[in-house]
Protein backbone atom coordinates (compact mmCIF):
# COMPACT_ATOMS: atom_id res chain seq x y z
CA UNK A 1 0.00 0.00 0.00
CA UNK A 2 1.19 3.51 -0.76
CA UNK A 3 2.59 5.51 2.15
CA UNK A 4 1.84 8.90 0.69
CA UNK A 5 -1.88 9.56 0.76
CA UNK A 6 -4.26 10.76 -1.88
CA UNK A 7 -5.12 13.75 0.31
CA UNK A 8 -1.53 14.97 0.26
CA UNK A 9 -1.44 14.84 -3.54
CA UNK A 10 -4.83 16.51 -3.88
CA UNK A 11 -3.77 19.27 -1.48
CA UNK A 12 -0.55 19.87 -3.42
CA UNK A 13 -2.37 19.87 -6.79
CA UNK A 14 -5.07 22.25 -5.59
CA UNK A 15 -2.64 24.71 -4.03
CA UNK A 16 -0.44 24.83 -7.15
CA UNK A 17 -3.52 25.27 -9.30
CA UNK A 18 -4.92 28.03 -7.10
CA UNK A 19 -1.73 30.05 -6.80
CA UNK A 20 -1.34 29.97 -10.55
CA UNK A 21 1.91 27.97 -10.71
CA UNK A 22 0.22 25.50 -13.04
CA UNK A 23 -2.85 25.68 -15.23
CA UNK A 24 -3.57 21.96 -15.40
CA UNK A 25 -2.75 18.77 -13.57
CA UNK A 26 -1.84 15.41 -15.03
CA UNK A 27 -3.21 12.78 -12.66
CA UNK A 28 -5.10 9.55 -12.33
CA UNK A 29 -8.84 9.18 -12.66
CA UNK A 30 -11.06 6.22 -11.89
CA UNK A 31 -11.84 4.10 -14.92
CA UNK A 32 -14.60 1.60 -15.40
CA UNK A 33 -13.35 -0.60 -12.57
CA UNK A 34 -11.56 0.12 -9.31
CA UNK A 35 -8.38 -1.36 -10.72
CA UNK A 36 -8.68 0.37 -14.06
CA UNK A 37 -7.13 3.76 -13.30
CA UNK A 38 -6.77 6.07 -16.26
CA UNK A 39 -4.38 8.98 -16.83
CA UNK A 40 -6.30 12.22 -17.12
CA UNK A 41 -5.86 15.99 -17.23
CA UNK A 42 -7.58 17.99 -14.49
CA UNK A 43 -8.07 21.72 -14.75
CA UNK A 44 -10.35 22.58 -11.85
CA UNK A 45 -10.10 22.23 -8.11
CA UNK A 46 -13.55 20.66 -7.91
CA UNK A 47 -12.65 17.99 -10.42
CA UNK A 48 -9.46 17.14 -8.56
CA UNK A 49 -11.14 16.91 -5.18
CA UNK A 50 -13.89 14.75 -6.55
CA UNK A 51 -12.14 12.50 -9.07
CA UNK A 52 -8.40 12.39 -8.43
CA UNK A 53 -7.25 8.87 -7.58
CA UNK A 54 -4.03 7.66 -6.00
CA UNK A 55 -3.64 4.05 -4.99
CA UNK A 56 -1.81 0.84 -5.88
CA UNK A 57 -3.29 0.77 -9.36
CA UNK A 58 -1.78 4.08 -10.47
CA UNK A 59 0.97 2.37 -12.45
CA UNK A 60 0.75 4.63 -15.49
CA UNK A 61 3.95 6.51 -16.31
CA UNK A 62 3.04 10.10 -17.23
CA UNK A 63 6.31 11.13 -18.85
CA UNK A 64 5.18 10.40 -22.38
CA UNK A 65 2.00 12.43 -21.97
CA UNK A 66 4.14 15.53 -21.51
CA UNK A 67 5.22 15.38 -25.16
CA UNK A 68 1.71 16.08 -26.42
CA UNK A 69 0.50 18.15 -23.49
CA UNK A 70 3.35 20.67 -23.44
CA UNK A 71 3.20 21.08 -27.22
CA UNK A 72 -0.47 22.03 -27.10
CA UNK A 73 -0.82 24.08 -23.92
CA UNK A 74 0.27 27.58 -23.00
CA UNK A 75 0.43 27.25 -19.23
CA UNK A 76 2.43 24.95 -17.02
CA UNK A 77 1.27 21.44 -16.32
CA UNK A 78 1.72 19.68 -13.00
CA UNK A 79 2.88 16.10 -13.27
CA UNK A 80 3.27 13.54 -10.49
CA UNK A 81 6.26 11.29 -11.03
CA UNK A 82 7.08 8.05 -9.28
CA UNK A 83 10.80 7.22 -9.10
CA UNK A 84 10.79 4.99 -12.19
CA UNK A 85 8.83 7.64 -14.13
CA UNK A 86 11.58 10.20 -13.51
CA UNK A 87 14.02 8.11 -15.58
CA UNK A 88 11.68 8.29 -18.58
CA UNK A 89 11.25 12.01 -17.86
CA UNK A 90 15.01 12.57 -18.08
CA UNK A 91 15.34 10.41 -21.17
CA UNK A 92 12.68 12.43 -22.98
CA UNK A 93 14.42 15.64 -21.93
CA UNK A 94 17.69 14.29 -23.29
CA UNK A 95 15.92 13.74 -26.60
CA UNK A 96 14.36 17.24 -26.48
CA UNK A 97 10.88 15.77 -26.69
CA UNK A 98 9.10 18.26 -24.44
CA UNK A 99 9.51 21.73 -23.04
CA UNK A 100 10.85 21.52 -19.48
CA UNK A 101 9.74 25.11 -18.80
CA UNK A 102 6.12 24.09 -19.19
CA UNK A 103 6.29 21.33 -16.62
CA UNK A 104 6.14 21.40 -12.84
CA UNK A 105 7.25 17.96 -11.68
CA UNK A 106 6.36 16.70 -8.23
CA UNK A 107 8.20 13.56 -7.19
CA UNK A 108 6.16 11.13 -5.14
CA UNK A 109 7.42 8.04 -3.36
CA UNK A 110 6.13 4.67 -4.53
CA UNK A 111 5.85 1.44 -2.60
CA UNK A 112 5.29 -0.61 -5.71
CA UNK A 113 2.20 -1.06 -7.83
CA UNK A 114 -0.22 -3.97 -7.87
CA UNK A 115 -0.75 -6.37 -10.74
CA UNK A 116 -4.46 -7.00 -11.19
CA UNK A 117 -3.75 -10.37 -12.77
CA UNK A 118 -2.19 -11.57 -9.54
CA UNK A 119 -5.32 -10.50 -7.66
CA UNK A 120 -7.53 -12.20 -10.21
CA UNK A 121 -5.47 -15.35 -9.82
CA UNK A 122 -6.56 -15.46 -6.17
CA UNK A 123 -10.16 -14.34 -6.30
CA UNK A 124 -11.15 -15.02 -9.89
CA UNK A 125 -12.85 -12.76 -12.38
CA UNK A 126 -15.90 -10.57 -11.81
CA UNK A 127 -14.32 -8.07 -9.44
CA UNK A 128 -17.01 -5.65 -8.29
CA UNK A 129 -14.94 -3.45 -6.00
CA UNK A 130 -11.58 -3.26 -4.27
CA UNK A 131 -11.06 -1.69 -0.85
CA UNK A 132 -7.80 -1.07 0.99
CA UNK A 133 -7.19 -2.50 4.46
CA UNK A 134 -3.88 -1.94 6.31
CA UNK A 135 -2.32 -5.20 5.03
CA UNK A 136 -4.35 -6.39 2.11
CA UNK A 137 -6.70 -5.63 -0.73
CA UNK A 138 -10.25 -6.47 0.22
CA UNK A 139 -11.76 -7.68 -3.03
CA UNK A 140 -15.48 -8.08 -3.51
CA UNK A 141 -16.45 -10.21 -6.47
CA UNK A 142 -19.80 -10.91 -8.03
CA UNK A 143 -19.55 -14.56 -7.06
CA UNK A 144 -18.38 -14.50 -3.42
CA UNK A 145 -20.48 -13.35 -0.49
CA UNK A 146 -17.60 -12.18 1.67
CA UNK A 147 -14.70 -10.03 0.43
CA UNK A 148 -11.49 -11.92 -0.36
CA UNK A 149 -8.32 -10.59 1.26
CA UNK A 150 -5.23 -10.45 -0.97
CA UNK A 151 -2.07 -9.33 0.91
CA UNK A 152 -0.30 -6.39 -0.76
CA UNK A 153 2.95 -8.33 -1.03
CA UNK A 154 1.23 -11.11 -3.00
CA UNK A 155 -0.19 -8.69 -5.55
CA UNK A 156 2.98 -6.69 -6.19
CA UNK A 157 3.69 -6.53 -9.92
CA UNK A 158 6.82 -8.22 -11.26
CA UNK A 159 8.42 -4.96 -12.35
CA UNK A 160 8.07 -3.62 -8.80
CA UNK A 161 9.43 -6.77 -7.16
CA UNK A 162 12.65 -6.15 -9.09
CA UNK A 163 12.43 -2.36 -8.66
CA UNK A 164 15.65 -0.73 -9.86
CA UNK A 165 15.37 2.54 -7.98
CA UNK A 166 13.35 4.36 -5.35
CA UNK A 167 15.38 7.48 -6.06
CA UNK A 168 13.90 10.37 -8.03
CA UNK A 169 16.34 11.58 -10.67
CA UNK A 170 14.26 14.61 -11.68
CA UNK A 171 11.74 16.85 -9.91
CA UNK A 172 10.91 20.43 -9.00
CA UNK A 173 9.56 19.43 -5.66
CA UNK A 174 9.51 16.22 -3.69
CA UNK A 175 6.69 14.97 -1.51
CA UNK A 176 7.73 12.51 1.15
CA UNK A 177 11.20 11.04 1.34
CA UNK A 178 13.54 10.13 -1.49
CA UNK A 179 14.88 6.58 -1.67
CA UNK A 180 18.00 5.00 -3.12
CA UNK A 181 19.01 3.23 -6.30
CA UNK A 182 18.44 -0.43 -5.52
CA UNK A 183 20.58 -3.43 -6.26
CA UNK A 184 17.82 -5.28 -8.06
CA UNK A 185 17.83 -8.75 -9.53
CA UNK A 186 16.04 -7.62 -12.66
CA UNK A 187 18.31 -9.56 -15.03
CA UNK A 188 17.72 -12.93 -13.37
CA UNK A 189 14.94 -13.93 -15.73
CA UNK A 190 17.00 -12.94 -18.77
CA UNK A 191 19.86 -15.06 -17.46
CA UNK A 192 17.55 -18.00 -17.00
CA UNK A 193 16.51 -17.75 -20.64
CA UNK A 194 20.09 -17.37 -21.81
CA UNK A 195 20.95 -20.64 -20.12
CA UNK A 196 18.36 -22.54 -22.12
CA UNK A 197 19.28 -24.15 -25.42
CA UNK A 198 18.45 -22.21 -28.62
CA UNK A 199 15.62 -24.68 -29.30
CA UNK A 200 14.10 -24.09 -25.88
CA UNK A 201 14.45 -20.35 -26.26
CA UNK A 202 12.75 -20.48 -29.63
CA UNK A 203 9.83 -22.47 -28.21
CA UNK A 204 9.55 -20.06 -25.28
CA UNK A 205 9.39 -16.98 -27.51
CA UNK A 206 7.16 -18.57 -30.10
CA UNK A 207 4.74 -19.44 -27.33
CA UNK A 208 4.80 -15.88 -26.00
CA UNK A 209 4.88 -13.86 -29.21
CA UNK A 210 2.30 -15.94 -31.05
CA UNK A 211 -0.28 -14.61 -28.58
CA UNK A 212 0.31 -11.07 -29.82
CA UNK A 213 -2.81 -9.51 -31.32
CA UNK A 214 -0.90 -6.43 -32.57
CA UNK A 215 -3.07 -4.03 -30.60
CA UNK A 216 -0.04 -1.70 -30.44
CA UNK A 217 -0.65 -1.00 -26.73
CA UNK A 218 3.05 -1.61 -25.99
CA UNK A 219 4.00 0.92 -28.62
CA UNK A 220 1.44 3.49 -27.53
CA UNK A 221 2.43 3.39 -23.87
CA UNK A 222 6.20 3.26 -24.29
CA UNK A 223 7.80 6.54 -23.12
CA UNK A 224 10.83 5.87 -25.32
CA UNK A 225 8.65 5.52 -28.41
CA UNK A 226 7.25 8.96 -29.12
CA UNK A 227 7.19 9.52 -32.89
CA UNK A 228 3.92 11.14 -33.86
CA UNK A 229 4.00 9.31 -37.16
CA UNK A 230 4.82 5.62 -36.92
CA UNK A 231 5.67 3.17 -39.68
CA UNK A 232 3.22 0.73 -38.13
CA UNK A 233 0.39 3.19 -38.80
CA UNK A 234 1.22 3.79 -42.43
CA UNK A 235 -1.51 2.26 -44.60
CA UNK A 236 0.85 2.26 -47.56
CA UNK A 237 3.23 -0.07 -45.75
CA UNK A 238 2.41 -3.75 -45.62
CA UNK A 239 2.89 -3.69 -41.85
CA UNK A 240 0.08 -1.36 -40.78
CA UNK A 241 -2.08 -2.25 -37.75
CA UNK A 242 -2.84 -5.87 -38.32
CA UNK A 243 -2.66 -9.13 -36.50
CA UNK A 244 0.44 -11.08 -37.41
CA UNK A 245 -0.30 -13.49 -40.21
CA UNK A 246 2.71 -15.71 -39.66
CA UNK A 247 5.57 -16.34 -37.28
CA UNK A 248 7.84 -13.97 -39.16
CA UNK A 249 5.51 -11.02 -38.67
CA UNK A 250 5.14 -11.73 -34.96
CA UNK A 251 8.86 -11.64 -34.40
CA UNK A 252 9.51 -8.81 -36.79
CA UNK A 253 7.25 -6.40 -34.91
CA UNK A 254 8.64 -7.24 -31.50
CA UNK A 255 12.28 -7.29 -32.53
CA UNK A 256 11.86 -3.90 -34.19
CA UNK A 257 9.91 -2.50 -31.26
CA UNK A 258 12.49 -3.55 -28.70
CA UNK A 259 15.45 -2.74 -30.93
CA UNK A 260 14.48 0.82 -31.75
CA UNK A 261 14.27 1.71 -28.06
CA UNK A 262 17.50 -0.11 -27.21
CA UNK A 263 19.80 2.19 -25.26
CA UNK A 264 16.91 4.57 -24.57
CA UNK A 265 14.64 2.16 -22.72
CA UNK A 266 14.75 2.97 -19.00
CA UNK A 267 13.13 -0.36 -18.08
CA UNK A 268 9.98 1.22 -16.69
CA UNK A 269 8.03 -1.92 -17.54
CA UNK A 270 4.98 -0.20 -19.02
CA UNK A 271 5.00 -2.46 -22.10
CA UNK A 272 4.41 -5.58 -20.04
CA UNK A 273 1.90 -3.84 -17.80
CA UNK A 274 -0.41 -2.85 -20.64
CA UNK A 275 -0.10 -6.02 -22.73
CA UNK A 276 -3.58 -7.56 -22.83
CA UNK A 277 -2.03 -10.91 -23.69
CA UNK A 278 0.45 -10.78 -20.80
CA UNK A 279 3.48 -11.21 -23.01
CA UNK A 280 6.64 -10.51 -20.94
CA UNK A 281 7.86 -7.82 -23.34
CA UNK A 282 10.21 -6.39 -20.74
CA UNK A 283 12.39 -9.48 -21.19
CA UNK A 284 13.26 -8.29 -24.69
CA UNK A 285 14.14 -4.81 -23.46
CA UNK A 286 16.07 -6.13 -20.48
CA UNK A 287 18.11 -8.37 -22.75
CA UNK A 288 19.23 -5.26 -24.64
CA UNK A 289 19.99 -3.41 -21.41
CA UNK A 290 21.95 -6.38 -20.07
CA UNK A 291 23.90 -6.69 -23.33
CA UNK A 292 24.64 -2.97 -23.39
CA UNK A 293 25.96 -3.22 -19.83
CA UNK A 294 28.15 -6.18 -20.80
CA UNK A 295 29.38 -4.84 -24.13
CA UNK A 296 29.84 -1.17 -23.33
CA UNK A 297 29.87 -0.85 -19.54
CA UNK A 298 27.04 -0.17 -17.12
CA UNK A 299 24.56 2.35 -18.43
CA UNK A 300 21.18 3.41 -17.14
CA UNK A 301 19.12 5.39 -19.62
CA UNK A 302 17.55 8.47 -18.04
CA UNK A 303 19.76 8.50 -14.95
CA UNK A 304 20.88 11.95 -16.00
CA UNK A 305 19.88 14.47 -18.65
CA UNK A 306 22.16 14.71 -21.66
CA UNK A 307 24.16 11.55 -21.04
CA UNK A 308 25.75 10.10 -24.13
CA UNK A 309 24.27 6.68 -24.72
CA UNK A 310 26.68 3.86 -25.65
CA UNK A 311 24.86 3.19 -28.90
CA UNK A 312 25.52 6.68 -30.24
CA UNK A 313 29.03 6.88 -28.93
CA UNK A 314 31.63 5.06 -31.00
CA UNK A 315 34.96 3.96 -29.60
CA UNK A 316 37.59 1.81 -31.31
CA UNK A 317 37.25 -0.72 -28.49
CA UNK A 318 33.59 -1.42 -29.28
CA UNK A 319 32.79 -5.09 -29.57
CA UNK A 320 32.68 -6.55 -33.10
CA UNK A 321 29.44 -8.31 -34.04
CA UNK A 322 31.37 -11.50 -34.81
CA UNK A 323 32.77 -11.55 -31.27
CA UNK A 324 29.38 -11.46 -29.59
CA UNK A 325 29.18 -15.21 -29.13
CA UNK A 326 32.73 -15.70 -27.90
CA UNK A 327 32.67 -17.27 -24.49
CA UNK A 328 29.01 -18.13 -24.68
CA UNK A 329 28.50 -21.85 -24.58
CA UNK A 330 25.00 -22.56 -25.73
CA UNK B 1 24.62 -5.06 -34.97
CA UNK B 2 26.26 -6.70 -31.97
CA UNK B 3 23.02 -6.20 -30.08
CA UNK B 4 20.90 -7.52 -32.92
CA UNK B 5 22.98 -10.68 -33.27
CA UNK B 6 22.71 -11.26 -29.56
CA UNK B 7 18.95 -10.65 -29.65
CA UNK B 8 18.38 -13.08 -32.52
CA UNK B 9 20.33 -15.67 -30.57
CA UNK B 10 18.20 -14.89 -27.50
CA UNK B 11 15.07 -15.58 -29.55
CA UNK B 12 16.48 -18.95 -30.53
CA UNK B 13 17.45 -18.11 -34.11
CA UNK B 14 20.47 -20.14 -35.22
CA UNK B 15 23.52 -17.99 -34.64
CA UNK B 16 25.18 -19.37 -37.79
CA UNK B 17 22.73 -17.31 -39.81
CA UNK B 18 24.33 -14.05 -38.77
CA UNK B 19 27.75 -12.94 -39.90
CA UNK B 20 29.74 -9.78 -40.40
CA UNK B 21 33.03 -9.51 -42.19
CA UNK B 22 34.95 -6.37 -43.09
CA UNK B 23 36.03 -6.53 -46.72
CA UNK B 24 37.79 -3.77 -48.58
CA UNK B 25 36.71 -2.88 -52.11
CA UNK B 26 40.19 -4.00 -53.15
CA UNK B 27 39.75 -7.50 -51.72
CA UNK B 28 37.67 -9.18 -54.43
CA UNK B 29 38.91 -12.66 -53.69
CA UNK B 30 38.18 -12.31 -49.98
CA UNK B 31 34.70 -11.07 -50.76
CA UNK B 32 33.97 -14.04 -53.02
CA UNK B 33 35.36 -16.46 -50.45
CA UNK B 34 33.33 -14.89 -47.64
CA UNK B 35 30.10 -14.97 -49.62
CA UNK B 36 30.62 -18.55 -50.78
CA UNK B 37 31.45 -19.75 -47.27
CA UNK B 38 28.46 -17.99 -45.77
CA UNK B 39 26.08 -19.20 -48.48
CA UNK B 40 27.28 -22.76 -47.94
CA UNK B 41 26.84 -22.42 -44.19
CA UNK B 42 23.30 -21.10 -44.48
CA UNK B 43 22.37 -23.69 -47.10
CA UNK B 44 23.63 -26.43 -44.79
CA UNK B 45 21.28 -25.18 -42.07
CA UNK B 46 18.35 -25.83 -44.38
CA UNK B 47 15.15 -23.87 -44.65
CA UNK B 48 14.91 -20.88 -42.33
CA UNK B 49 11.83 -22.02 -40.44
CA UNK B 50 12.40 -19.94 -37.34
CA UNK B 51 12.57 -16.61 -39.05
CA UNK B 52 10.67 -17.50 -42.12
CA UNK B 53 9.75 -14.59 -44.29
CA UNK B 54 6.77 -15.63 -46.34
CA UNK B 55 7.42 -12.79 -48.73
CA UNK B 56 10.31 -14.88 -50.00
CA UNK B 57 7.96 -17.70 -50.93
CA UNK B 58 5.77 -15.75 -53.31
Amino acid sequence: MQKITRDELVKKACSLLENGTVSSVLGWRCGEFDYDITPSVFSSKDDIEKNFVWNDFCGANFSKYLVGKTARSEGKILVFLKPCDTYSFNQLLTEHRFDREKVYAVGIPCEGMADINKIKAVCGDGIASIAFTPDAFSVTTLYDDAPVLVPYADALSERCISCKSKKHVAYDELLGEDGNVLDSDRFDEVEKLEKLSPDERFVFWQNELSRCIRCNACRDVCPACTCEKCVFDNPASPVENKAAANSFEEKMFHIIRAFHVAGRCTDCGECSRVCPQNIPLHLLNRKFIKDINEFYGDYQAGAEVGSRAPLVDYTVDDIEPCDVFDGRDV
Amino acid sequence: MSLLFSMLDYLGIERERTHVEWVSAAEGAKFAQTMNDFAARVAALGENKRLEDLRCKK
